[in-house]
């Protein structure tokens, strides 16, 4: 017997979510069966595709065995189009030893150029940016407002800085004092942003532990061993460098007020979580309290971690917090903050209260689902373009014989995608998101762009010891989209810290332009908006760092657009 | 980056169950007739002789009575299977055990964590064959599966319970554990409702509880299990913690000012409903409130991880408690000489183990073993040095032992440290009585009874010594104030007759 999606109604399930449908199977002794799946046209969908890719890159955590700590935490992962070709490229963090504490091949950095249709070339040597450092954080942008984008690596060592020659090379800035060029730091996220508003973009840079080889700490499990945590070790300040705008750097880690706390300091973010006009850092700290500095708008810096409520989860615990993606979840016109952590520790979700506190509600929202394993890379970017950023978040252990401790944890395991319904809660669909989703390797870092340019966001995934995986969105959906590339005159060429509100029929969307992001990584310059079944993106509000607003549009979805710095509205 | 309690079991529910206070008190209540005097064996001895009745013998039982046959110890099964026979050396051997170390020294065993874990396994599996049914086997040794990580065989144990008795609580709390690691959330909360539903009292099955419909998202499930935990136990101080933290998950400020404020009256330095209580009071507008919390819960975390040798030590501590339990399984079926074993292993890998120590001195005693079970009282008493029970029962083994000195002193030990208790007096006037026969300690220190507590049993015990001491008029006058306080008690009735005759008599 058929019976009609009306009657369906009629018995009231008009009431369910949109994205869910429903089938009818029949009638099974006497009762109406129903089978509730996912609307396939907005199941988000990963497909792996690194074995045709292209990709060849091995990371390496620097292969001694001996589990050090600058082992465990791995490398970050950037995405940008070094070329100007209007492919976004891929560049690969690994880590390095010195050759007498391995017997592995120096391993270096690698920079992947996109050729198209997601096959990829390995562009390092001749593009001069193959650092054998012992690759931990890195971030992306245009230093020197010279039109192409500039490369930041912090490492466990001296930190690199490539200038992007404009010729598809780079040069190291030799000697710079952004680059501790006489000091062996642990290296952590980094991220450029424009501090004082000035025009010129200023670097924050996060650093781990006071480590060397010879401080090491050995650890056993019940007789299994073990990495050593942060808190065997010091925990290092974090740096932050002013930008004369000469191309050069001065050191205000003092001045600024960034070096008055020490912390074990991991990803870390540059957004205005307060719209008071100027940028803030929130910095994931490793089992210890996380930072919030807040900006005075002069790039001085107050920690306001637990004024705020982000230092700890919702219990008042400190969580070994790996990496963080901001983003409006709920569209309410505030940028949240989502942070992955340790096994048995809920990846933490603080809800932006209008920026006076952060309300940590990933229990609530269902991120417990993942909290078996260790998290590091994390993404909130909207996947199936219903407007709403779902989640992804990169997952593997540190302990390489954590089967012997709790037979339910894998070392190597899947990666956790949830989908967001309607900002209200997160729902685990990895299961059932593809071949993408099912891989198991020891992931790290992740970073997430529209690498192929069909209008969705793609994923790739460092992964430990081990190839990258190569997730292309295959998801059907007939949601619409809309790309933004922002190009600074006044601000930042890049526009580091402007903020886009895009209106539809809908509402308002929120978004900034970020530099540094993620597990110690570096993604999603552009920003993209899925705009669900809207077909017209209303108007666009653009508020250029420095406090100048100009409006564009409108203009139509499936589009890429490049707005550039104009100044509608007075500065107020 | 990570802790080494996250491979730490986390409940403890069974271990409590097991109790160490009331297997501590119950085993030596029976041993002397001071043994039982004291029922607390908390550190806080005098807080806890406070809190709970203490039960005075009148009359002093002797050094021959068996410790174990206290009814409290319930060791009554004494059947034999097979597999006794194999372990008694009349068939292969099932399994051999490693040698514990003897109770004579603080050692440890001198082995790494990984052999310790198997040989741990293996009595623990010895125990478990021996009483294949017995559900309390079994969750020792699902527990020390759970400790391990093999959580397919922790699952097989709590399943086997189940089988045996379908309504073994800790068997379902046990199975919601599993299901929690295995991130099934709906699956951990069906296990746990029925532990909660089967153990109304256990807090750490509500616990549990909360915590899986917390990461499951149903905050508001999770409030009302601690709020049936508070109906049942409102002075439990982490309740009231986990409850601010779910008021807060929920946005709910006021309600969780209110439950973490609750928690601190109970406990003052419980840093986590600090800092709860700062970031509620924030949110309600209290800065200045908030940021003396906040102050105050900083003092209170650590920031350095703990050294390997503490965290070994936890390891084996952890190993050492479920032996102990197993221990206790073994005595209930009255194995004494597999207990013993075990416990001796327990003991030695754990330097604070006290419970194990206290299973061993109980039956050390009975053996007549006075010089081991000395050692090991007195390895309780540097570990819990205010616990004047453990002093206690040193005085009254010293005194079986015929050590009058050294039982003087511990005697005077536990005088000074609960001197409004009479236990201390009665043990220290059994022991002149006993050995030096100074008569004249012994009827000052019952005289001290009577001052201090003067129930009808202590004015005879005084009347007693002044008899001894040839004061006939006293003890006459005594043991009427004994009859006075008792009339039913004929048999100081028929003495004070007999005294009455003796002093016509003269």
């Amino acid at each position: 017997m058929i019976v009609s999606s009306r009657f369906l109604l009629s018995l009231g399930f008009w009431f369910l979510p949109r994205a869910m449908a429903i089938l009818l199977v029949g009638f099974f002794n006497g009762s109406l069966v129903l089978a509730i799946v996912q609307d396939p046209a907005v199941s988000i969908v990963f497909e792996d595709v690194s074995e045709q890719s292209g990709i060849e890159f091995v990371h390496s955590d620097g292969g001694t065995g001996k589990h050090f700590i600058v082992e465990t935490v791995c490398s970050g992962i950037a995405t940008f189009d070094y070329d100007g070709d209007g492919l976004l490229d891929i560049y690969f963090l690994s880590g390095s030893y010195p050759k007498p504490l391995s017997d592995s091949q120096p391993q270096r950095n690698r920079l992947y150029k996109n050729l198209g249709n997601l096959r990829f070339k390995d562009v390092t040597e001749e593009s001069g940016v193959g650092d054998h450092g012992h690759g931990l954080g890195v971030a992306v942008a245009d230093y020197d407002n010279d039109g192409d984008p500039d490369i930041y690596v912090s490492n466990f060592g001296p930190n690199v800085f490539y200038r992007n020659n404009g010729d598809g090379t780079f040069s190291r800035v030799e000697n710079a004092p952004a680059t501790n060029p006489d000091r062996s730091r642990v290296g952590a996220g980094v991220a450029f942003l424009d501090a004082d508003s000035d025009g010129d973009l200023d670097l924050y840079v996060g650093n781990y532990i006071k480590f060397t080889y010879e401080k090491d700490v050995s650890r056993l499990i019940l007789g299994i061993p073990a990495a050593p945590g942060p808190k065997d070790y010091d925990p290092d300040e974090d740096q932050f460098f002013r930008n004369n705008g000469d191309g050069t750097f001065t050191d205000l880690s003092i001045e600024s007020g960034i070096s008055a706390h020490a912390g074990p300091s991991m990803g870390l973010i540059c957004v205005d979580y307060d719209q008071d006009g100027d940028t803030d850092v929130f910095v994931c700290n490793d089992s210890a309290a996380n930072f919030l500095w807040n900006n005075d708008g002069t790039g001085k810096f107050t920690e306001m971690g637990q004024l705020a409520g982000v230092a700890y989860d919702y219990a008042g615990l400190r969580q070994a917090n790996m990496g963080v993606d901001g983003a409006d979840y709920d569209l309410d016109g505030w940028i949240d903050l989502a942070s992955t952590n340790f096994q048995d520790e809920i990846p933490a979700f603080y809800r932006n209260a209008e920026g006076q506190f952060f309300d940590e509600i990933g229990a609530s929202l269902g991120l417990g689902v993942a909290t078996r394993n260790v998290t590091w890379g994390v993404v909130l970017a909207d996947f199936d373009r219903d407007r709403y950023p779902d989640l992804f978040m990169a997952s593997g252990h540190l302990i390489d014989a954590v089967e012997k401790l709790d037979s339910s944890i894998k070392f190597a395991t899947k990666n956790h995608l949830l989908r967001n319904l309607g900002g209200k809660k997160f729902v685990d669909v990895s299961s059932r998101a593809g071949s993408g989703m099912q891989v198991e390797k020891v992931s790290r870092a992740a970073a997430c762009e529209d690498l192929d340019l069909d209008g969705d966001l793609d994923l790739i995934v460092l992964n430990l010891n081990s190839t990258p995986t190569l997730l292309r969105n295959d998801t059907i959906s007939t949601h619409h989209w809309i790309q933004l590339n922002l190009i600074g005159t006044h601000s930042s060429r890049d526009a580091i810290g402007a903020r886009v509100t895009i209106q539809t029929k809908y509402g308002a969307q929120v978004q900034e332009v970020i530099s540094g992001r993620g597990y110690q990584s570096h993604y999603g310059h552009s920003l993209y908006f899925g705009v669900g079944d809207a077909t017209l993106v209303e108007r666009i509000e653009v508020k250029w760092l420095g406090g100048k607003t100009a409006i564009y549009g409108p203009f139509a979805v499936d589009s890429a657009q490049t707005l550039v710095e104009k100044h509608d509205v007075p500065k107020k | 980056m990570f802790s080494c309690s996250v491979f730490r079991v986390g409940s403890q529910s069974f271990l409590h169950r097991l109790s160490p206070n009331r297997v501590t008190c119950s085993i030596l209540s029976s041993g002397f007739f001071v043994l039982g005097a004291f029922s607390g064996c908390n550190e806080h001895s005098s807080a806890i002789l406070e809190k709970q009745p203490i039960a005075h013998a009148s009359t002093p039982k002797t050094d021959e009575t068996n410790v174990l046959d206290d009814p409290s110890n319930a060791l009554t099964e004494n059947h034999r299977t097979p597999i006794d026979d194999r372990i008694d050396g009349k068939d292969e051997p099932l399994l051999v055990l490693p040698e514990p170390e003897v109770p004579n020294g603080n050692s440890v065993p001198p082995r790494d964590m990984a052999t310790v874990a198997r040989e741990a396994s293996q009595y623990i599996e010895l125990v478990v064959q021996l009483f294949p049914t017995d559900t309390d086997a079994l969750e020792v040794q699902a527990r020390l599966f759970l400790l391990l990580g093999k959580l397919e065989s922790a699952k097989d144990c709590w399943e086997k319970s189940l089988g045996i008795n379908p309504q073994y609580g800790y068997a379902y709390t046990g199975l919601g554990m599993i299901a929690m690691r295995e991130s099934k959330y709906d699956e951990a909360v069906g296990h746990l409702k029925k532990g909660v539903a089967l153990l109304p009292g256990e807090q750490n099955a509500a616990h549990e509880l909360s915590n899986a419909y917390l990461r499951n998202g149903q905050i508001d499930q999770a409030i009302r299990v601690l709020q049936d935990q508070l109906q049942r136990k409102q002075d439990a101080f982490d309740t009231w913690q986990l409850l601010g933290q779910a008021r807060m998950a929920n946005r709910d400020y006021s309600a969780a000012k209110e439950a973490f404020a609750r928690s601190l009256e109970l406990n003052p330095r419980n840093y986590l409903a600090q800092q709860g209580l700062s970031a509620a009071l924030l949110r309600l507008g209290e800065r200045a409130e908030a940021l003396k919390w906040m102050k105050l819960q900083e003092s209170g975390r650590s920031s350095k991880s703990s050294s390997m040798e503490v965290v070994q030590a936890a390891e084996r501590s952890d190993i050492s408690d479920k032996l102990t339990h197993a221990a206790r399984v073994l005595l209930k079926h009255n194995r004494k000489d597999l207990a013993r074993k075990t416990l001796a292993y327990a003991r030695g890998c754990s330097a604070s183990n006290e419970e194990s120590r206290v299973l061993l001195v109980s039956l050390l005693t009975e053996e007549k073993a006075y010089e081991n079970a000395q050692q090991l009282v007195a390895e309780l008493n540097a570990l819990s040095p205010k616990n004047a029970n453990y002093w206690l029962t040193a005085g009254s083994i010293a005194t079986r032992n015929r050590q009058l000195g050294v039982a003087d002193d511990m005697l005077n030990r536990v005088i000074e440290l609960v001197p409004q208790r009479v236990e201390g007096y009665l043990a220290m006037a059994e022991a002149h009585i006993l050995l030096d026969g100074n008569k004249q300690k012994a009827m000052e220190m019952a005289g001290k009874v009577v001052e201090i507590r003067g129930t009808s049993s202590d004015y005879a015990t005084y009347a007693q010594t002044l008899a001894m001491n040839n004061r006939l008029e006293e003890s006459i006058s005594a043991l009427e104030q004994a009859v006075e306080k008792d009339p039913e008690a004929d048999n100081y009735k028929k003495i004070l007759e007999q005294l009455r005759k003796e002093r016509s008599a003269r």
